[in-house]
């Protein structure tokens, strides 16, 4: 009986291995992480949560309007790789939220996003809503000493988080993946693709 | 002699001149991201060295922006940053990238409208006193 158990067992973890025989291009996130949920406001000032995205593939990015450099190159780069998707683009959400509101007033961050196109959806909240939301999928970021003209700077996660269309964490890019394997992976967890996705 | 004297300082200063223009650093790919508002923005080039002096660039202005500053942004495990840059030497023959990325032209408030299409003078400040003035192109939000 016991040899029975652990037959099923083995049996089970080789089905587990064969229901994926094509691994992700992006890192697998897949149960690591929770699924998304957030209480931030949009643009418009308008409250926004995760229910107002289901059923569309979103990839969540933290930065702020005053980064220069790493933020648009990265903003550019996820709106071109959903452009690659073609009809597909229409399923896929970039969800930019801006860990600096201070700066980033809603009219800010509408004329921001809307520079990087449609996909892009500038959101922010409250310390405590940002907060909330950096220690659920467990990034860091923070705020630096104001120089002599009141600027400063500030950190923050360089990771894509990707979720699928029911708002489960599923993939992580860096700045170092392909923009191939963007596409590859985003491809793959569009609604209604069949090509591996169960 | 007194024509010798001369040709010596003709040549001497030919000579000179020929080295100065030697040591001319070249550019290329010069753009700078245009952001809304008055958000500041990315300066990118590719500065080449084919003097037989190492070249240091401390600083950069322009008519269109009231300060410009050296940046470089760094990935340290998995959280971006910036960090401001004194000064960059180019050795001799080498090549400086400024690319999204990594080192960058911070520019800080517009004096003027920018729009993709356009161009603007940058002027970059070598340690030695020599001065280059450089055309950046303007690009939109989404180029790469």
């Amino acid at each position: 009986m016991r040899c029975f158990v652990w037959l099923l067992l083995g049996l089970a973890l080789l089905g587990g291995c064969s229901d994926n025989p094509h691994p992700w291009a992006l890192r697998d996130i897949s149960g690591l992480l929770p699924p998304l949920a957030f209480e931030l406001h949009d643009g418009s000032g308008q409250p926004r949560s995760e229910a107002d995205f289901a059923g569309d593939v979103t990839l969540l990015y933290f930065g702020y309007t005053h980064c220069p450099d790493i933020c648009p190159t990265t903003l550019a780069r996820l709106s071109g790789v959903v452009r690659q998707l073609k009809e597909g683009a229409g399923q896929v959400r970039i969800l930019f939220v801006s860990v600096d509101p201070a700066r980033d007033t809603p009219a800010v961050l509408r004329a921001y996003a809307h520079a990087f196109g449609p996909q892009v959806v500038g959101l922010s909240g409250s310390q405590a809503q940002l907060g909330k939301l950096a220690k659920r999928y467990r990034v860091s970021y923070g705020l630096g000493k104001p120089g002599a003209d009141g600027q400063y700077e500030v950190s923050h996660s360089s990771a894509v988080f990707i979720f699928d269309a029911h708002g489960q964490a599923r993939l992580l890019a860096t700045s170092t993946d392909s923009d191939a394997s963007l596409v590859a992976d985003l491809a793959r967890l569009l609604p209604g693709d069949t090509g591996g996705e169960g | 002699m007194r024509r010798l004297l001369y040709g010596l300082a003709a040549l001497g200063m030919l000579l000179w001149q020929v080295q100065c223009l030697a040591v001319e650093p070249t550019t290329s790919q010069a753009w700078i991201r245009v952001l809304p508002g008055d958000l500041p923005l990315a300066g990118y080039l590719v500065l080449t060295n084919p003097g037989e002096r190492t070249l240091t660039l401390v600083g950069a202005h322009s008519p269109a922006f009231s300060q410009i500053e050296m940046h470089r942004s760094v990935d340290q495990s998995g959280v971006a940053r910036m960090m401001m840059v004194e000064r960059v030497a180019i050795a001799p023959g080498g090549r400086l990238v400024f690319g999204p990325g990594g080192y960058h032209l911070m520019l800080f408030d517009r004096t003027r409208v920018l729009q993709a299409g356009d161009e603007v003078p940058v002027t970059l400040e070598f340690a030695d006193g020599e001065r280059l003035t450089v055309r950046f192109a303007l690009r939109e939000a989404t180029a790469r």
